[in-house]
C-alpha cells in the first residue's frame, strides 16, 4: 500500500512565501556583512573566510529562532534549502558590497 | 595564493571624483534601468489573444486525459473506472476534435493570425532583456574606458586582467585594479538580491536570467513551430490511460487510522480495495 502523504504535506504558494522571506533576509544581511568585511579591510581569503563565519551563524539563527529548529516544518528540503541553496546568490550580493565598501574605505581619498 | 603577500601589494589612492562620477552612476543607472524594465515589461505584456472555444475544448479534453492519468490516486477505482470509459471512447469518436475530420492538415503555425500576436510577444520580451544590457554595457565602453575604476578586495589569476583591465596598457599592474567594465559585471551579479528586494519575487530585472535566455534562444526557434495533430495526441493519450495502473490513496485508510492511533498493530492487507 503506498503511502503518498509526502504529496500533500507542502501548500506550494506558502513554500514560496518562505522561500522569498529567506532570500530578503540573506540579502539584508549580506549586505550588512559586506559593508563589515570593507571597512574592516579583509581582503582575500580572510575575505571569504568570513563570508562563511557569517554564513553559518546566520544560519544557524534563521533555524533557531525563525524555525524553531524544525526547518521541515517550513521548508521541503530542510537544511539544504535553509543553507545550501542560497549561497551562490547572497555570494554574489556580498562580493559587490564587499568591493563597494573596501574601495571607499580605502582606495578613496 | 601567493599573490596575498603584502611586500608585493601595490597601493594606490584614486581620485575621489572618479567616485562621484563613475562607481555611484553605473550603480544607481542600473538599478534605474532594471526597474524601468520590470514595468515596461509589466506594460507590455499586451492582452493574450481572444482563443476559439474549440480550441480550447480541445486543449482541455487533453489536460483532463492527462490530469486522470497522474492524479488517478485521489479517486476510487470505481470513479477512475467510470472517467476512463468515457474519456476513451470521446477520444475514439473524435467529439473533442476541433475539425472533426479525423486527418487534420497541419495548420502553418507561421502564419496563423493568432500565433502571431504571442510570438511577437515572446520576442519583445526577449528584446527588453537583451536591449537595455547592450546599451549600459556600450554606454560603459564609450564614457569610461582607458583608467582603473576600483580594486578587488581578492586575487584573481592572470587570465583575467586582460578583460577586466580592458583599455590598460600596463603590464604589471596587479588583476586587482580594474576597469569599470567590471564593475558592471560585479553589478551585474551582486544587485539582484537588492531587485528581489524592491520589486518582489517575480521580477523582470534580472541581468543573468537575459543572458541564459540568449543562449536557449537558437534551440527554441525551432520548436517552437510544429502544429500539433489533436488527433494523434489523443490516440496516445488513450493508450496511456489504459495501462495506467490505479491505485486509490484511500483504500485502506481505516486501518492506517487504527494504527496510527495504536488500537491495532499493523495493517493487513485486505483482498477488496
Amino acid at each position: 500500500m503506498s503511502d503518498n502523504s509526502e504529496l500533500y504535506k507542502y501548500f506550494e504558494p506558502t513554500v514560496q512565501h518562505n522561500t522569498l522571506a529567506l532570500s530578503n533576509i540573506h540579502t539584508l544581511t549580506s549586505w550588512g556583512v559586506g559593508t563589515a568585511a570593507g571597512i574592516l579591510g579583509l581582503t582575500g581569503w580572510n575575505g571569504f573566510i568570513f563570508f562563511l563565519i557569517n554564513w553559518a551563524v546566520i544560519s544557524g539563527l534563521v533555524l533557531g529562532i525563525k524555525c524553531q529548529g524544525k526547518p521541515s516544518v517550513y521548508f521541503k528540503s530542510s537544511i539544504m534549502d535553509v543553507a545550501g541553496t542560497p549561497m551562490l546568490n547572497t555570494l554574489l550580493s556580498y562580493v559587490l558590497v564587499w568591493t563597494l565598501m573596501h574601495a571607499l574605505v580605502y582606495i578613496y581619498d | 595564493m601567493s599573490g596575498l603577500t603584502e611586500s608585493t601589494d601595490q597601493t594606490m589612492f584614486l581620485d575621489p571624483e572618479i567616485r562621484n562620477w563613475v562607481l555611484f552612476p553605473i550603480t544607481i543607472i542600473m538599478v534605474l534601468v532594471g526597474i524601468f524594465r520590470h514595468q515596461l515589461t509589466i506594460l507590455m505584456t499586451g492582452e493574450p489573444p481572444k482563443p476559439d472555444i474549440k480550441d480550447i475544448r480541445q486543449g482541455k479534453a487533453l489536460m483532463r486525459g492527462q490530469t486522470l492519468a497522474q492524479s488517478n490516486s485521489y479517486i476510487p477505482a470505481s470513479a477512475f473506472a467510470n472517467r476512463k470509459a468515457y474519456l476513451c471512447q470521446a477520444y475514439e469518436n473524435g467529439t473533442f476534435l476541433k475539425n472533426k475530420s479525423k486527418d487534420q492538415s497541419p495548420v502553418n503555425l507561421m502564419t496563423d493570425p493568432k500565433n502571431m500576436e504571442v510570438m511577437m510577444d515572446g520576442m519583445k520580451k526577449q528584446m527588453m532583456g537583451i536591449v537595455p544590457q547592450t546599451l549600459i554595457m556600450g554606454w560603459i565602453q564609450f564614457f569610461f574606458s582607458g583608467f582603473i575604476l576600483i580594486k578587488l578586495p581578492f586575487p584573481l589569476g592572470m587570465r583575467f586582467k586582460q578583460m577586466l583591465q580592458s583599455g590598460i596598457m600596463t603590464p604589471n599592474m596587479d588583476v586587482r585594479w580594474v576597469s569599470s567594465l567590471s564593475w558592471y559585471f560585479i553589478n551585474l551579479f551582486g544587485l539582484r538580491g537588492v531587485f528581489s528586494l524592491i520589486l518582489g519575487g517575480e521580477n523582470s530585472a534580472d541581468g543573468i536570467r537575459d543572458m541564459t535566455a540568449m543562449g536557449t534562444m537558437g534551440t527554441m526557434g525551432q520548436q517552437a513551430g510544429q502544429p500539433q495533430d489533436f488527433n494523434k495526441l489523443f490516440m496516445s493519450l488513450k493508450d496511456s490511460l489504459s495501462i495506467v495502473y490505479h491505485e486509490w490513496d484511500l483504500a485502506n485508510i481505516e486501518q492506517r487510522v487504527l494504527v496510527k492511533y495504536g488500537k491495532q498493530s499493523q495493517i493487513y492487507k485486505s483482498a477488496a480495495r
